[in-house]
């Protein structure tokens, strides 16, 4: 479809983006009543959050940003981009939540405690190098 | 397309003039405008490629001279011509050179936008103003980056990684901040070329009727304009942790330091595939026509292209594998990394196939051409011995990675760039060059740098860590060498600056329009030099690219 | 009128801002959506560089986010959700106007979605004091005193970065709206040729898209 053609017909005019206005602020509302709801565990509330926003982007990227109606290239563009931002996110999350504290195996003090009033100056402090494996441990650490 | 059947050669008779006879004196992309100041506004492909290559061919010899430098450092295990200091940022300066300043541009920005329009039939690119702005994010960024040499450089290594590139002060900030202009470079490039592969393709050149060139720059510039904005945003957190101390990657604040690691490398592993693919493109292009027969397996081989960039998407945790990662994600990093090798291999034996049984000729872009095949296959192999999770906890930081990467990297990317430069240059330049002298600078890099790098291998397997100023007295003979291997390298690549310089000294453009009888639009429908608008008439593609003229033997 | 010419202002005026190098303004167009799309994907990444580094530092510090994220009023966030999402409304119409040839609605729509944008940024003027005021503030110059969590810094840290470089990102939309608006005025733009007009406006919806997903981790979630 060519620029010309696609104005004189435009898939979409005012009546209908009116409507999808109107579906993203009521999500708006929907999110933060539900933000308010105790859904059990703080994941809980971190997933329907997620699904109510995408949900209002999906309507963003479909509508406003006419994906519905475009060529599909540009939706494989955008799409490709989420599915390598997700690769990145997922493998990331693989790593840091399936570590094992080495050190709590040995049943003594960690060499970093975390400072208390979040103030880099006592957690400095707090430091103790104590023994020969966390000395092995930051050995390997390079 | 591409198979045995003898016909009569389909020639035009433009085709059969330009592989005969130089051009007469019409005006090319080179006269058609004078004066500096009609280059630095240029947005023509052709001499924003051209400003590139003298750009990047600069900061090459920059990156080069660090590295002289540091190996002579490296003839005796103590202090030899600077301080430990000193040697920290010689090797730093040349890492951060020899990455972000010319293997990541090198083919993408010289090569391919000299020669991708012209392969597709096309008069620019998608986007020429962008292109001309690449450039100058890459001359700013640049300049900017070299600036933090006047703060004393930066001694962190390429890599930056915390704590010690937040903490310490001199010139991480500057190398940052032009960093981060460079990759906008590296993004207008790739999403340019995205746009002109899809769009501007003249009539009858279907996808799988494209160059393997073609492909080969495509999945390149998808890595580009997917990983570089993770570049991006680490180089700003890096900034943000330097300025603001936000406590992303210091354990004290209650940050992570891995997770530097892991936005590091989850932008420069496909980096490397970024230097890689263009290199393997250019191999598609010359082994074919230098055997003299068509490619073998074209679509395994655009397949792989592909294969690579994603697949590479998905390995960076193998750089990772002593920092502390957990086990679970070094297995699964390691497990992929094998996976990658796969398509690699596939093209490797693909432009055998395509060499066996083939008329080869030893032109210097063929030279060069199996200098990659040998060097990347070392490269890639012992790429293999590094992804092999205990292996690695042995071979982690010595020289085995160093030579690993060098063979990948300049044993496989840049002896590529120099196959294409050779290629090509008669088409850039409308001039030859030197045969002899071709060859002669070949052998010279290729044997010095085995030597160079071959015995590092040997060095890292005996435990010789990477980045040491000092080291154990049984190292030096095996250093030594290494060094004077160097100096073959050097004095190849003067040998090649000296007789390419005089080929551009050369009155009379004496090049013909094909002299390597090559089947692709770049070189059957263009003059060499080509004018400036590329082609006289749209041209209509109706054979495939390799398509070689039977040989008088019968086969 | 020499018929060369007459032929030449026919071409031009059939394909004003037709590019050499393109055939005809259709494969201009798709070149174009093409090569923003491209773009949009690249901010995508940059701005999930930070979604992610977010995530593994929540992970790593749940309640010290859960904490710090009450000092966010609610009530801001979700009024400037709420304009930005007008402006998209107003920024698509714009596009639309465009497309139809209905210069003065074009204008009118530009306008108004640069009012709103620069109102988005007056109530994080607000917000941004407020922070200042507290001492609720990036890494070592957060100076609040009070929570039990330890690290709320970083959830500061991110609020910051987060937000800070989505404001840039409103103020360069800002910019090339202003740019739009001034050829807007000066009837660059009709069904024939409304391309910057559409690329703009899909940078200005990714913009919103942004915050379609800060504002929950941010303000609601912690």
């Amino acid at each position: 479809m060519t620029p010309e053609t696609e104005a004189h017909h435009p898939h979409a005019g005012p009546k209908l983006y009116l409507v999808i206005l109107g579906a993203l602020l009521v999500l708006t509302a929907v999110t933060v009543a539900a933000a308010g709801v105790d859904f059990g565990s703080s994941s809980a509330n971190l997933v329907i959050a997620m699904i109510i926003a995408s949900a209002k982007a999906s309507l963003v990227a479909l509508y406003f940003m006419h994906l519905r109606w475009d060529k599909p290239l540009n939706a494989t563009i955008f799409v490709a981009g989420l599915c390598f931002l997700g690769i990145m996110l997922t493998f990331t999350f693989m790593d840091n939540t399936t570590r094992v504290e080495v050190h709590t195996r040995m049943a003594f003090t960690p060499a970093i405690v975390p400072p208390d009033e979040g103030t880099p100056e006592e957690g400095a402090a707090e430091e103790e190098p104590v023994s020969a494996v966390s000395a092995a441990e930051s050995a390997t650490i390079h | 397309m591409g198979n045995s059947t003898v016909e009569t050669p389909d020639l035009s008779l433009m085709a059969e003039a330009l592989r005969r006879e130089p051009p007469d004196s019409e005006l090319n992309y080179l006269n058609a405008e004078r004066g500096l100041w009609s280059w630095l506004t240029t947005v023509d492909h052709k001499r924003i490629g051209v400003l590139y290559i003298i750009s990047i061919l600069f900061m090459f010899f920059l990156g080069g001279m660090a590295a002289i430098v540091l190996r002579i450092e490296l003839l005796t295990p103590e202090r030899t011509i600077m301080s430990a200091d000193t040697y920290n940022k010689a090797f730093t300066l040349h890492g951060a050179i020899m990455t972000f300043l010319v293997l990541v541009p090198s083919i993408p920005a010289t090569l391919e936008n000299f020669v991708l329009p012209l392969m597709l039939g096309a008069k620019d690119v998608a986007f020429p103003r962008m292109n001309l702005a690449s450039w100058y994010c890459y001359i700013v960024g640049a300049l900017v980056m070299m600036a933090s040499l006047i703060f004393g450089g930066i001694d962190t290594g390429w890599t930056l990684y915390t704590p010690y590139s937040t903490e310490t002060s001199g010139g991480v900030g500057l190398v940052l901040v032009g960093a981060f202009i460079v990759g906008f470079s590296s993004i207008f490039t790739g999403l340019n070329f995205i746009a002109t592969i899809h769009k501007l393709r003249a009539p009858g050149l279907s996808w799988f009727k494209m160059p393997l060139f073609v492909w080969g720059m495509y999945a390149t510039s998808l890595i580009q304009v997917l990983a570089t904005p993770v570049l991006g945003i680490t180089l700003l957190l890096l900034l943000m942790e330097k300025v603001l101390n936000v406590g992303v990657f210091d354990p004290a604040l209650g940050g992570d330091p891995v997770l530097f690691q892991h936005f590091f490398w989850f932008y420069s592993h496909p980096v490397v595939y970024i230097m890689i693919l263009p290199a393997m493109a250019i191999m598609s292009e010359v082994i074919p026509v230098f055997s003299r027969k068509t490619i073998f397996g074209y679509k395994a081989i655009a397949f792989s292209s592909m294969a690579i960039a994603g697949v590479g998407f998905i390995v960076w945790g193998h750089h990772m594998f002593v920092s502390g990662q957990s086990s679970l994600a070094a297995t699964v990093f390691s497990f992929i990394t094998f996976l990658v090798a796969i398509p690699s291999g596939i093209k490797v034996f693909n432009w055998l196939a395509t060499m066996y049984r083939g008329s080869i000729s030893f032109e210097a872009p063929m030279l060069y051409a199996i200098s990659f095949l040998l060097l990347f296959a070392i490269g890639g192999l012992t790429g293999l011995f590094l992804g092999s999770l205990a292996v690695d906890v042995h071979l982690h930081d010595t020289y085995f990675v160093v030579a690993h990467f060098h063979y990948v990297m300049m044993g496989g990317s840049l002896m590529a760039f120099i196959a294409g430069l050779h290629y090509w240059w008669p088409k850039m330049f409308g001039r030859m060059y030197s045969e002899k002298w071709a060859a002669i600078a070949c052998g010279l890099i290729f044997v010095g740098f085995n030597a160079t790098f071959l015995t590092q291998f040997l060095m890292g397997a005996r435990g010789m860590p990477r980045r040491y100023y000092n080291y154990l007295e049984e190292f030096q003979p095996m250093h030594v060498f290494s060094t004077v291997g160097s100096w073959f390298v050097l004095a190849g690549f003067l040998v090649m600056l000296t007789y390419l310089i005089a080929s551009l000294r050369k009155k009379k453009a004496d090049a013909p329009g094909n002299p390597w009888g090559a089947r692709t639009l770049d070189w059957e429908e263009t003059s060499s030099p080509p004018i400036a608008h590329n082609f006289h008439h749209t041209p209509v593609v109706t054979h495939g690219p390799y398509d070689f003229y039977p040989q008088e033997s019968g086969r | 009128m020499s018929e060369s010419s007459a032929t030449l202002n026919q071409q031009q005026t059939q394909h004003p801002f037709l590019q050499h190098h393109f055939t005809d303004a259709e494969q201009q167009f798709d070149a174009s959506k093409i090569g923003m799309w491209l773009f949009l994907v690249t901010e995508l990444l940059l701005f999930g560089g930070l979604f992610v580094a977010y995530g593994i530092l929540q992970s790593m510090h749940p309640e010290a986010f859960v904490e710090a994220h009450h000092h966010l009023d609610r009530t801001l966030g979700a009024f400037n959700t709420g304009v930005l999402l007008l402006s998209s409304f107003t920024m698509v119409m714009a596009v639309w106007a465009a497309q139809v040839s209905k210069r003065k609605a074009l204008i009118v729509n530009l306008s108004i979605t640069l009012v709103l944008a620069g109102g988005f940024l007056v109530v994080k003027y607000f917000e941004y004091a407020h922070k200042f005021y507290d001492g609720l503030l990036p890494g070592s110059f957060y100076t609040f005193e009070g929570g039990t969590a330890a690290n709320q810094h970083i959830f500061f840290s991110f609020y910051f970065m987060m937000t800070g470089l989505h404001g840039i990102h409103i103020v360069l939309g800002m910019i090339a709206m202003g740019w739009l608006l001034r050829r807007a005025i000066r009837g660059d733009f009709s069904a024939r040729y409304f391309t910057p007009v559409d690329l703009v406006g899909l940078y200005w919806h990714l913009v919103d898209l942004i915050w379609i997903y800060l504002f929950p981790l941010l303000y609601l979630v912690g």
